[in-house]
């Protein structure tokens, strides 16, 4: 793998951004502004919707009733939430949050659920959404788990692509911990024999499918070009919680908002979509429907790894699974 | 590597054996008509739980033996003669549906007790019968393993999030250090 062009640390996981390819590189001086850039586009971000820090939006809209003017990027965001809740029949749901909170995955990540876990409501009973408006009727803890970190790689991803556009360099990725957006973007050229050309990149992005229950370890290698790849895997956060029974019950970040349970029988979850909005939103949604639910809806290929090992694909995942 | 796909033969076969065994009972619930299953290799006889009788070739019928290694997995594994004899292994099931007879095919490779191919081949030819055997032809697929990650070129790894990249660093790492 190479070395990317920059990395930091951002919203509780390692970004790595890869500019240029075949196409060259961009100078270190541009480098630069474009990591100054991004991550302080990511404080901006993080400031309205991380329910992680007391100081954000959707803080504000856990303590206040009232009507909300939404920032300018909120509404792709919403909109992306709302089509999925209705979709999904409300299991895919950012009024999740105080449930999360509530099951121990906190600010303070103490993973100790409490006794008694918060009824996740119904987006109709809390909340209208009229962009720019957000009426929020009950005060109640928004969670953008689900597509936020994907929503955020999109919006760096286009500020890439702007800040490339007037230099040679035209390719780039963006790995957010493993969620991934890749641009290669053909480039208009004038070359001595043909007066308009276009430079391609033809070489497709090699994307290891990382093992679950094992990550010295792959289980394939998907190819992605001009596209996002996002995976959903509840193996580096997991923890327990005491059923009604006394039974011990396994949860990790991804939680069932009618049974407070995390999803059982999936190991991991891959998808492929234009937007890594998309992609990140139905890698989750897949823990709970039935991807020919999604499908009338979305754009999108996936591959399902389950705990015995067995997988689940749509044709157009293209990988190479290792089978032996 | 060698012994995790030692270990996980047990697990494959065992799961493989048991689609093969659910494909013939979801055909025989589908066309509830009862099913007879016609074999290529050695023969024997199987009861499967939902008490139908059908034929299987030798790997199926040691499905018991398969289980019991699978159920030993983590309790470590020492390098053994291969228990099944390598080759494809092939079967051709024939079921009665509404529409007449049909065939469906189903090939496993064995290879030093690895399951190297698993493929089902939909032989129908009404309609309503290729449907539904591309239904679960489509849901059955071999299963996978893990490769160790150094051993294959990658651009990026893609799995849980959080600490994907401190793992490309470890990666980075332990590359640098196996270059000594």
């Amino acid at each position: 793998m190479r070395l990317p062009t920059f990395s930091f640390e951002a919203i509780g996981t390692q970004w790595a951004i890869y500019i240029g390819d075949e196409d060259g590189e961009v100078s270190s001086d541009l480098s630069l502004e474009l990591s100054e850039k991004i991550q302080k586009r990511i404080a901006v971000f993080d400031l309205h919707y991380s329910r992680f820090r007391s100081d954000s939006l959707v803080s504000e809209m856990s303590r206040v009733a009232g009507v909300y003017t939404l920032p300018a990027d909120a509404e792709a965001l919403f909109d992306v939430y709302k089509k999925t809740y209705d979709v999904t029949g409300g299991l895919v749901t950012p009024l999740i949050g105080q449930a999360l909170v509530d099951l121990g995955y906190d600010a303070q990540y103490s993973l100790v659920p409490k006794t008694v876990i918060g009824k996740v409501p119904q987006w109709k009973d809390v909340l209208h959404y009229d962009y720019p408006l957000l009426t929020v009727k009950t005060p109640v803890l928004l969670d953008f788990g689900a597509a936020g970190k994907g929503y955020l790689i999109d919006i760096i991803g286009k500020i890439l692509k702007d800040s490339l556009r007037n230099s040679k360099v035209f390719s780039f990725t963006v790995d957010a911990g493993g969620d991934i957006l890749h641009a290669k973007c053909e480039k208009h050229i004038t070359s001595p024999r043909q007066r308009l050309g276009v430079m391609k990149i033809e070489k497709k992005l090699r994307v290891g499918l990382e093992n679950p229950e094992d990550t010295t370890q792959i289980i394939g290698v998907a190819e992605v070009c001009n596209e996002s790849i996002c995976g959903s895997a509840g193996n580096r956060r997991t923890w327990q919680k005491l059923g009604n029974k006394g039974e011990i019950k396994k949860l990790t970040h991804i939680i069932h908002p009618e049974t407070h349970s995390s999803p059982k029988g999936i190991s991991a979850i891959w998808t492929i979509a234009s937007t890594a909005c998309v992609a990140d939103m139905l890698a989750t949604a897949l823990s709970f429907v039935s991807p020919e639910i999604l499908r009338p809806h979305f754009l999108f290929e996936y591959l399902i790894l389950n705990t015995d090992y067995s997988i689940n694909k749509s044709e157009g995942f293209v990988v190479e699974l290792f089978t032996v | 590597m060698e012994l995790k796909a030692k270990k996980n033969i047990g697990i494959i076969v065992g799961s493989i054996v048991v689609v093969m065994i659910s494909v013939a009972v979801y055909i025989l619930v589908k066309s509830s008509k009862k099913m007879e299953v016609v074999v290529l290799d050695h023969i024997d006889t199987t009861q499967t739980q939902a008490g139908v009788t059908i034929n299987a070739t030798s790997s199926v019928a040691t499905t018991e033996r398969v289980n019991s290694h699978g159920s030993m997995m983590g309790s470590g594994g020492g390098m053994m003669a291969p228990t099944y004899k390598n080759g494809t292994y092939t079967a051709v099931g024939s079921y009665n549906s509404p529409g007449g007879l049909e065939k469906i095919k189903v090939s496993l490779t064995l290879q030093n007790d690895t399951v190297v191919e698993a493929i089902t081949v939909g032989e129908a030819s009404s309609p309503t019968s290729k449907e539904y055997q591309a239904q679960f032809i489509s849901g059955f697929r071999p299963s996978v393993v893990g490769k160790n990650i150094t051993a294959i070129s990658l651009d990026v790894v893609s799995g849980s999030s959080l600490t994907s990249q401190g793992f490309n660093d470890a990666v980075l790492k332990i590359k640098t250090q196996a270059k000594g």
